[in-house]
């Protein structure tokens, strides 16, 4: 059966989210997103607050129960059912627009740093300080990380132009990214036929007015910060979801439409402000580490670990840990993938005659679904078995402060019982596995309608391999400490 | 100006409430009492241990008829706490039991309230609780 690739044309009827009552009408309003920052700055605040002042007890601090349990969870679950909501709510963005007030960047990002080798660096980054410093388990350091965050995103913006620390740096955002292409909403024009008949293009360059005295202009409303021009706009990659396209389009072309999921990973159309999928080793690159992330994440959180760190200190005679971690993190990001995706790009190439380079960038984003079934799979059995862990952990807090209004901790409040959440955990890792076989499915077909099969069998043994790898991950027991040498 | 002095002055109270006052009981968290709390098994793993706790006084005298209250929790968000309550086996030697319900990393709280009505807490690290029992 042909699984023959399907974008949905604008003109059809599609679901806009712009179009509900009352919602699509408040997300229409300018401030909107300030709207929807505010509280979740406010939260970031307390989170940071609690996690220096209050107690060093991961379990009874709100600054890691919801980073680590909470935000973790809603954020995926969110960019399963919806789309990047959190980058629209993003609480860095607002502290930056904040100081744009003030300080108005200067620079452009170098041309040589527009892509996503820096971001990826971050990412793997705070990945590996999340499993050496045992970040889950310190609330003060944890406290400090979000308020480094705040930091840097005001720094980089601050100097830079556009939304620099979005596309190109934030370890979240590239998170975002990547994992919205499975999302059933994106930001998209509703109609083609007006935008070729659209003159001033708002919607990409924003409107001005002259400014007062030495300043050349004031931004009306900004357009596009991250280059993303809606006509030639195709699926979620480097969309924020700040809708300032929105805003600006002149004549209300551009809504929330629904799609189908996974869709735009077997595309390699020309993309406005991403070029194709096909010539992004970068991007790519992205795709692949946000899949094998997910194993390694996952990894930290189970027995296996400490024995395979065990060994190798062993062999390597040290204790020393980030040099065993690092030797870890490259096995589990960099050889793994390696012994998986370059034999079956290897194959494909030679089945449809087509170059290896090219089989393997574009079928490297056909992983991205089993990718995020992992990441799913993961962060809803924290976000899940722990839910309700924030109310007394909130209890606390405010008692804390003489605020008794809300009782004494419920300590004993949990969330759903593992046997509900395992099989939960197993749906999201069929979910994404059945994703990327169609997506290596469609691409496929239109490398080769004869070999479709043989082209299409290497890549879907590597979605096996990973789909088994991550079951068997998920039953392990549970494992988590903070010295890996420790017992 | 005015709505800004009271934002700081919410702020300053939020940070001084943070930093940890209670309901206004008596708390004695410096070194002067000797809080020793010992689990029975060397190498810990998943299910029930006996925690040891010994409490002495400034000048080294045992504190008898306190009430000692152990919360034992896994070092990581999203998890509850299973709590128990020590018993006195001998002067200043108290013993309460602990559950370890995964491997992992533990942290084991102590509220402690003296026989004079002053409380104290203290927290101990327990880490690398296996999974498995250990072979004998
Ligand atoms: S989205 Fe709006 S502003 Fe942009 S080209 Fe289309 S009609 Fe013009
Ligand atoms: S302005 Fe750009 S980043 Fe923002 S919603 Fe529109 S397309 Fe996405």
């Amino acid at each position: 059966m042909a699984l023959s690739q399907h974008i949905p044309d604008v003109q059809e009827r599609r679901f806009d989210l712009l179009r509900v009552p009352m919602l699509g009408r408040f997300l229409k309003q300018k401030h909107a997103r300030t709207l929807l920052q505010i509280p979740v700055f406010i939260v970031a605040v307390v989170m940071v607050l609690h996690g220096i002042f209050g107690p060093q007890i991961s379990p009874k601090n709100l600054s890691t129960v919801l980073t680590w349990v909470h935000f973790r969870g809603v954020l995926i679950l969110v960019l399963l059912v919806a789309g990047n909501f959190f980058c629209m709510a993003c609480p860095f963005m607002l502290v930056r627009n904040a100081g744009r007030r003030l300080f108005k960047p200067r620079w452009n990002w170098p041309r040589a740093l527009r892509n996503k080798w820096g971001g990826i660096l971050l990412f793997a980054g705070v990945l590996f300080a999340y499993e050496n410093f045992s970040l889950w388990s310190r609330p003060l350091w944890t406290a400090w990380l979000t308020a480094g965050y705040f930091g840097i995103a005001l720094l980089v913006d601050g100097l830079f132009e556009h939304a620099t620390f979005c596309k190109y740096l934030c370890p979240i955002g590239q998170f975002n990214f990547i994992a919205s292409t499975v999302s059933p909403l994106e930001v998209a024009v509703r109609d083609h036929g007006v935008c070729d008949r659209c003159q001033t293009k708002d919607c990409i360059r924003g409107r001005r007015a002259a400014g007062p005295g030495a300043e050349k202009f004031v931004i009306l409303q900004r357009g596009c910060e991250t280059a993303l021009f809606q006509p030639r706009k195709e699926g979620n990659v480097d969309c924020t979801f700040c809708l300032d396209c929105v805003h600006a389009c002149p004549h209300d072309n551009v809504g929330i439409l629904s799609r189908e999921p996974v869709a735009e990973l077997s595309s390699n159309a020309l993309r406005s402000g991403i070029g194709r999928f096909s010539r992004r080793v970068d991007l790519a690159a992205l795709a692949v580490f946000f899949v094998f992330s997910a194993l390694m994440n996952a990894l930290g959180m189970v027995a296996p670990v400490y024995s395979m760190e065990k060994w190798l200190g062993s062999v390597l005679r040290t204790e020393w840990q980030p040099l065993l971690l690092g030797l870890v993190f490259v096995a589990v990001i960099v050889l793994l993938p390696a012994v998986l995706l370059l034999p079956a790009a290897a194959v494909s190439s030679r089945v449809s005659a087509r170059n290896w380079r090219e089989m393997l960038l574009r079928y490297s984003y056909s992983l991205v679904p089993v990718g995020f079934g992992m990441w799913l799979s993961h962060y809803s059995f924290h976000f899940l078995t722990g839910l309700l862990t924030v109310i007394p952990v909130t209890q606390s807090a405010l008692n804390d402060i003489g605020i008794y209004a809300f009782g004494d901790p419920m300590w004993t409040l949990m969330g759903l019982p593992l046997r509900w959440v395992q099989p939960l955990q197993m749906g999201a890792l069929v979910m994404g596995f059945a994703g990327s076989l169609i997506v290596s499915w469609r691409l496929a077909e239109e490398d080769a309608e004869d070999r479709v099969a043989a082209i299409f069998a290497p890549w879907a043994a590597v979605d096996v391999v990973l789909l088994v790898i991550a079951v068997w991950l998920m039953l392990q027991p549970m494992d988590m400490r903070a010295t890996l040498m420790a017992g | 100006m005015y709505l800004r002095r009271q934002a700081i002055a919410v702020a300053a109270t939020c940070l001084i409430g943070l930093s940890g006052c209670h309901r206004g009981q008596a708390r004695l968290d410096d070194a002067s009492i000797r809080v020793t709390p010992t689990l029975a098994s060397a190498h810990p793993h998943v299910g029930t241990d006996t925690l040891a706790i010994q409490l002495r006084g400034a000048n080294g005298p045992p504190l008898n008829d306190a009430r000692i209250s152990v919360e034992t929790e896994m070092n990581h968000p999203g998890m509850v706490p299973s709590n128990s309550t020590a018993t006195g086996t001998a002067p200043g030697e108290y013993r309460a039991p602990v559950e370890f319900t995964m491997a992992g990393d533990y942290v084991i709280e102590l509220h402690i309230r003296l026989a004079d009505g002053r409380t104290l807490h203290r927290t101990t690290d327990i880490r690398g609780v296996d999974a498995k029992p250990e072979a004998n």
